[in-house]
């Protein structure tokens, strides 16, 4: 037993859900100025619905227990209804991150009984979001699509990515999803990924902009509604119960999606672990060559794990920093690694 | 290009935020497990001032939970007197006070 005791199994902070986060396509109507997967309405690059199907039952019997779908734009899929009914009819939970933009009466009764919270992406106000976005109709055209979804009972909430330049709006975004009766806003620190490279390289919030948001999130959750999360991990929690990050305790035969988690499928068919853009040397492989339960089975996680251990190794020592994007850190920690090995 | 941060300082100067005790009891629980001694809030009709103590447990930790309150509560702005101090005990010292104080009395 490690001194954490047997509480956490999970390698990552998602609260002990075995996530699989899909990819279907890169297709979007948008072309975010952050979008981490480089994804635009000039992208074909997807995943054919059977595959998808397959992987989501495949995940199902590894103990994932929530599909989540994102993209591209999951909208422009059209296989979404299908994936979602397939995971459904497995016992997941489902979530889809969209835009908003393209959420007509039509598709919120598709989706309706589908998908158990609807994600919309937001990023501050009107101004904020269309810059981001590069379109100046895509606050508006998003809000105006509201209130039928409202009405309809679907849950839905907001995805705010926080910059290094824009922690001050958001509270304008907890009191807009106030407003309009969202459940929730999740707020998701900027990935150096895709198109933010380039676009937001100087962007990615550092320590003092996670605690200014970690602030505006008490904040703004003591006005009731809706329910705020902030994807960090603190220094604390990565002191008190590193099992949580680093699966010291799993056993050898236990299902891979009862410990590691996401497992993420992307738009080339190939499933990494935690986060999209994992480097391909700790990729599980493509599902274009085999079903996801081989796979699994034929996957060696020990490279993961030991880069998982230098990442809070090095966030839990004298220096590490008081607030931190885990996946973030294990992601840089996974490329240096692999930039080693090369050079050597 | 500025901060976000430092837009959200001057939002809530002008907007008059002042500290809230359930604020900054989450805060402090959010740096650690840590024991706390005493503290006082005051202000009418919305606390505006905290003065609190706390033990921690050697050296590394002081100068970690120093550390992790600076981050979070240094830059809030309040525009008034403010300030952590530290107390060692014992020779050599193996626990440290910590006096933190935002806003002035």
């Amino acid at each position: 037993m490690s001194p954490a005791g047997t509480a956490g199994r999970v390698v990552g902070p998602t609260g002990g859900h075995g996530i699989l986060q899909v990819h279907p396509t890169r297709r979007c109507n948008l072309r975010c100025r952050h979008c981490y997967s480089s994804s635009g309405p000039d992208v074909a690059q997807s995943v054919p619905v059977d595959v998808v199907r397959q992987v989501v039952d495949d995940a199902a019997g590894l103990g994932c227990t929530v599909l989540g779908v994102s993209g591209g734009e999951p909208l422009l899929y059209p296989g979404l209804g299908t994936v979602l009914r397939s995971a459904r009819g497995a016992g997941m939970t489902t979530t889809v991150t969209t835009n908003g933009m393209l959420l007509t009466p039509r598709r919120v009764d598709e989706l309706a009984g589908q998908v158990d919270v609807l994600a919309i992406s937001l990023d501050g106000s009107p101004e904020s979001h269309a810059a981001m976005r590069g379109d100046p109709r895509a606050f508006s055209r998003m809000a105006g699509r509201l209130s039928y979804l409202a009405a309809s009972g679907t849950t839905f909430g907001f995805v705010f990515t926080l910059t290094q330049r824009n922690v001050h709006e958001l509270d304008w975004v907890v009191r807009f999803a106030r407003e309009v009766g969202a459940g929730l806003v999740q707020v998701h620190p900027l990935e150096a990924e895709g198109y933010a490279v380039d676009n937001l390289a100087d962007d990615v919030p550092d320590v003092v902009e996670l605690a200014f948001a970690a602030v505006e999130v008490l904040r703004t959750a003591d006005g009731g509604g809706p329910y705020l999360q902030i994807d960090v991990a603190s220094r604390h929690d990565l002191l008190a119960d590193p099992a949580r990050f680093l699966a010291l305790e799993h056993a050898p035969d236990a299902p891979l999606g009862t410990w590691l988690t996401p497992l993420v499928l992307e738009a080339d068919g190939t499933v990494v672990p935690l986060t999209y853009g994992f480097p391909r040397p700790f990729a599980l492989g493509s599902v274009h060559d085999a079903p996801l339960r081989t796979l699994a089975a034929r996957w060696d996680p020990d490279p993961l794990l030991s880069v998982a251990r230098r990442t809070h190794a090095r966030l839990a020592g004298p220096q590490g920093p008081a607030l931190t994007n885990w996946y973030t850190e294990v992601l840089a920690t996974a490329r240096a690694r692999r930039l080693s090995l090369t050079v050597a | 290009m500025e901060r976000g941060s430092a837009r959200l300082l001057d939002d809530w100067k002008n907007g008059g935020f002042v500290l809230e005790e359930r604020l900054i009891e989450r805060l402090l629980k959010s740096t650690g497990s840590l024991v706390i001694d005493s503290w006082y809030i005051k202000g009418q009709p919305r606390p505006d001032w905290l003065h609190t103590s706390f033990d921690v447990d050697g050296v590394e930790q002081c100068g970690t939970v120093v550390k992790d309150i600076a981050a979070t509560l240094g830059g809030l702005g309040l525009g008034r007197a403010g300030g952590i101090r530290v107390f060692p005990k014992g020779i050599p010292a193996d626990v440290f006070t910590i006096e933190l104080q935002v806003g002035a009395p």
